[in-house]
């Protein structure tokens, strides 16, 4: 753009359309999209060679690509001699077991946290807060001996009631908020009209917090199906979860099952998260929420 | 104290046919206090946003004192801004807060506090130095930033409908206040409100905006009892529209034969006068004067609104409830309309 | 029903559960850390197990590097997702795709990515062989360490991967809370770009960046996993250490493991406290 000679104001000119000069910044907002270019690759970057190496069938230094593909790995991975079908069911039956709990739990915690003041509220939001702060190991060695005296450890069922620990904050905190935006006055409007308590759940209260439940337990499901150090400690070594098998593939050295196993084991999350993006609403799925998993 | 003019401002946002604002052109006399009227959502805030800087017009200029500032940043143009949300910033105190755009502009200390404690005596929030904005009610925050855009002294005072958040009589003050601080300091002023009542009060001239387009430019009384079209008097709660054709200084309609005042501008169309005008009960055969039929009769308050018909129209007038208490629905009255109340629209 | 009683009907289940599974293994962790196991005979209350550990050097080059993986860690990815919010908050072509590989991030999770830096980074690594096709190295061990090395940049790495999209998105949220009318008002009464966003915005956003960096330093202190599948052997990272003392045949040194969780716990602990206090601080629902 040439400078304008002084004392003449834009509309003098004749310039087509778009009056205003480029924006002085132009370079720096290049180097912006530049940076989230790198931003968007980086973010993908780590599950290519997973991709890759579960389809190779020999992939040696120095060779950029695999020199040969194949199935085998995913044959391998699939098949009940790795013990990974197996494993999938398992920790699938883990995570619905401890999602259908921290429902059952969760609902009414929330409902307390979200409809009510009281005094030691703070106190209780702080508590129902700790547990998806303070790590699991902290939490799981004091446990392990009661367990083990209870005869939980190293079961499925003691594995399921641990991963409680890091999944009911989720749920709490999510219907916590559901409540809160919530008017119970719906409720007493249904029971005046005739209506008994668990029909009035049934057809009001129900349909009004479902979204709100099934996003808690999209959040449930991933934490306690990416869990490590509680199934670890807790299940004893015998109760082998998805995430336990492909670390152990993982220092063994195979990498091309390694691969496979990563691949089945990233695929629930996406789903989830694909089927709460299409049918959900964004606003509660807040990064916040979603915490460590 | 700045003369701003705006030439043939205009707007059109990305991805819309109908452009926010078109060919605005208004000239903002230094010192004075404009009201820029419409109802919400016709563009009244673009505006501002483009005096500020904020956003860029899609084509037009701005000029402050006959020099245009469109390539000049916001920071650089002088165009203090005031919102509906106080927006102080929360972790500073009142006086920091208040104190801000002079330690933007890197004055000296000295300078910042002496400056910023008159503005605080003159808002009436001397001593609140070292309050938080959260320890405020409503309309001290208000005050606040009010004293924040003002102690900047900037070439002129954006409002957008800073008053709307806060309750009926606080808006009153606030309104003083403005007013009082505006011509004491003589900054040119822009307000943006949807309130008439806030309009007419407050202001040297009201800028009427509907539709993106800037229909009328008046003191409060010319808009009053000279609005450009019917629309613009409907929107100032101009009831009375009788068809008709003007010849000469006569209004002729199907009720009669008008004599026009003087503000007869030339134009065919309908008449209109304005309910509070309407005189009943005269029982003169001076000019202006017909028989009516009173339709409805209702109690409004301060004044009572009579539906009358003449002539196959109906018109309302609003008298004193008092003189109301003997007319009588069915009732023949005699109607006179004063010809410097008449108006004729297009 | 009062209202009290039903608040407390409602709010039992998960206390109990929180309360007896949380706080009942905080408390024993504790009770073990001072060498009362009474369910496999240890009976002695003594502070034996933490003068063990103090006086350990593993212990201590153990908590200096684990200390230094959750400081970093937390400070690189604070700092990128700083950037990365501001650059996000306009709207453009690409922004939805980047929200949407945020989310699909958050998902994945750590022990996958990690394996993937691992294969990335490791001497034999992605990375590696790219250095080998541009001359760079001839033989992998020339490619630097940067799995099972001192300076844990795998590690880092995978966390940094991580936390990103994590604290980006909160951060995006707190961005759309605040809105731009504060930086409106501070152009118009004369700042300029720089002096808005180091004046108004960072202030206003500095409360939420914190509190979630907070969350950030918790998790990556006292992660097992990765730095287990990462990490050097010897300093380890202290859970690794807590979980090798607790699986040692030596039942004498659980302890001395549950001491160490009891470290974990504290720091976390603080952590909470931060974000508390933090968390909501100007960010107005």
């Amino acid at each position: 753009m040439p400078a304008l000679p002084a004392g003449i104001s834009v509309t003098e000119i004749d310039i087509p359309h778009k009056v205003r000069p480029e924006k002085p910044r132009s370079r720096l907002f290049n180097l912006a999209k530049l940076s989230l270019a790198l931003l968007v690759a980086w973010l993908v970057l780590p599950l290519l060679p997973l991709a890759l190496w579960s389809f190779s069938r020999s992939w040696y230094f120095p060779d950029l690509l695999p020199s040969d593909y194949s199935w085998r790995a995913w044959e391998y991975a699939l098949s009940s001699t790795s013990g990974v079908p197996q494993a999938i069911l398992r920790t699938i039956l883990i995570a619905v077991a401890t999602t259908i709990l921290s429902v059952i739990v969760g609902v009414p915690a929330g409902r307390a946290l979200g409809l009510y003041q009281f005094r030691g509220k703070a106190l209780i939001e702080v508590l129902v807060l700790a547990p998806m702060v303070i790590p699991g190991i902290a939490v799981a060695l004091g446990l392990h001996v009661v367990f083990l005296k209870l005869g939980l450890a190293g079961s499925l069922i003691g594995v399921m009631i641990v991963h409680l620990i890091p999944t009911l904050p989720y749920m709490i905190l999510v219907m916590a908020g559901v409540f809160a935006n919530y008017n119970p006055a719906a409720e007493s409007q249904a029971r005046s009209l005739g209506a008994s308590a668990l029909k009035a759940f049934y057809y009001i209260t129900l349909p009004a917090i479902l979204p709100g439940i099934l996003i808690g337990s999209i959040f449930v499901f991933l934490v306690s199906w990416s869990q490590y150090i509680l199934t670890l400690l807790i299940g004893g070594g015998r109760v082998i979860t998805l995430p336990l098998l492909l670390f152990n593939f993982a220092t063994s050295g195979r990498n091309d099952i390694t691969g496979a196993i990563g691949m089945i084991y990233i695929l629930p999350g996406i789903v989830l998260l694909l089927f709460a993006a299409r049918y959900l609403s964004g606003r509660n799925m807040s990064a916040g929420n979603l915490g460590q998993i | 104290m700045t003369q701003v003019m705006l030439k043939e401002l205009a707007k059109i946002y990305n991805g819309s046919i109908a452009p926010a604002v078109s060919s605005l052109s208004l000239t903002l006399e230094s010192g004075s206090l404009t009201a820029l009227l419409g109802p919400s959502g016709c563009g009244k805030s673009t505006i501002l946003k483009m005096i500020a800087g904020l956003l860029p017009p899609s084509s037009g200029d701005i000029l402050f004192d006959g020099t245009s500032i469109l390539r000049k940043r916001p920071e650089q143009r002088g165009a203090a801004m005031v919102f509906q949300d106080h927006l102080l910033f929360p972790y500073m105190n009142i006086a920091d807060n208040i104190g801000f755009g002079l330690k933007m502009q890197r004055l000296p200390k000295s300078e910042i506090q002496s400056r910023v404690g008159k503005m605080m005596e003159l808002v009436q929030l001397g001593g609140f130095n070292a309050r938080k904005p959260s320890a405020l009610s409503g309309g001290q925050q208000q005050r606040a930033a009010l004293a924040r855009a003002l102690v900047t002294r900037p070439k002129i005072l954006l409002l957008d409908e800073p008053f709307s958040n806060l309750d009926a009589n606080l808006r009153i003050e606030m309104r003083e206040l403005l007013r009082t601080l505006q011509q004491e300091m003589a900054i040119t002023t822009l307000f943006v409100t949807h309130d008439q009542e806030e309009a007419v009060v407050l202001s040297d001239r009201i800028a009427l905006l509907l539709g993106g387009e800037l229909r009328q430019y008046d003191t409060a009384s010319a808009l009053y009892a000279q609005p450009n079209d019917e629309e613009i008097a409907r929107f100032f709660g101009g009831r009375n529209f009788i068809s008709g054709t003007s010849r000469e200084g006569r209004f002729e309609c199907s009720i009669g034969t008008f004599t026009l005042g003087g503000n007869y501008r030339g134009r065919v169309g309908k008449l209109t006068f304005r309910p509070e005008n309407v005189r009943i009960g005269d029982d003169s055969q001076a000019e202006n004067s017909f028989d009516a039929l009173v339709l409805s009769k209702i109690f409004l308050g301060t004044q009572t609104r009579i539906r009358l018909a003449a002539g196959g129209e109906e018109f309302d007038a609003t008298i004193n409830p008092e003189d109301a208490l003997n007319l009588e629905e069915n009732m023949t009255v005699r109607v006179r309309l004063p010809k410097q109340s008449l108006w004729v629209l297009p | 029903m009062s209202e009290r009683w039903k608040i407390t009907l409602l709010l039992f289940p998960a206390l109990f559960i929180i309360g007896g599974l949380f706080l009942g293994g905080l408390v024993f962790g504790l009770a073990g850390s001072l060498g009362y196991m009474p369910l496999i005979g240890l009976t002695d209350w003594s502070l034996d197990a933490y003068h063990r550990i103090l006086s350990s050097d593993s212990f201590y080059l153990s908590f200096v590097v684990t200390f230094y993986i959750a400081f970093t860690s937390t400070l690189i990815s604070g700092c990128l997702a700083l950037g990365a919010a501001l650059m996000l908050r306009q709207t453009f072509a690409g922004r939805s795709v980047i929200n949407f590989l945020f989310q699909i991030n958050l998902s994945v999770p750590h022990l996958v990515g990690a394996v993937g830096i691992l294969y990335l980074f490791s001497q034999s690594g992605v990375f590696a062989r790219l250095a080998f096709e541009f001359n760079m190295i001839s033989k992998p061990a020339d490619f630097p360490a940067m799995i099972y090395d001192p300076l844990s940049i795998g590690i880092i790495l995978q966390y940094v991967w991580k936390e990103v999209p994590f604290i980006g998105l909160i951060l995006l949220a707190n961005l759309q809370t605040i809105g731009t009318n504060y930086e409106a008002v501070a152009r118009t009464l004369g700042a300029s770009h720089w002096q808005t966003f180091r004046y108004v915005l960072l202030p206003l956003l500095l409360p939420g960046l914190l509190s979630a960096s907070m969350i950030v330093f918790a998790f990556t202190f006292g992660a097992y996993e990765i730095p287990a599948l990462l990490g050097q052997n010897y300093p380890t990272a202290l859970p690794v250490l807590a979980y090798q003392a607790f699986t040692n045949v030596n039942l004498g040194s659980r302890p001395e493991a549950m001491a160490m969780a009891m470290i974990i716990a504290l720091m976390s602990g603080l952590m909470i406290i931060g974000y508390a206090r933090l968390a909501r601080r100007y960010i107005r629902d």
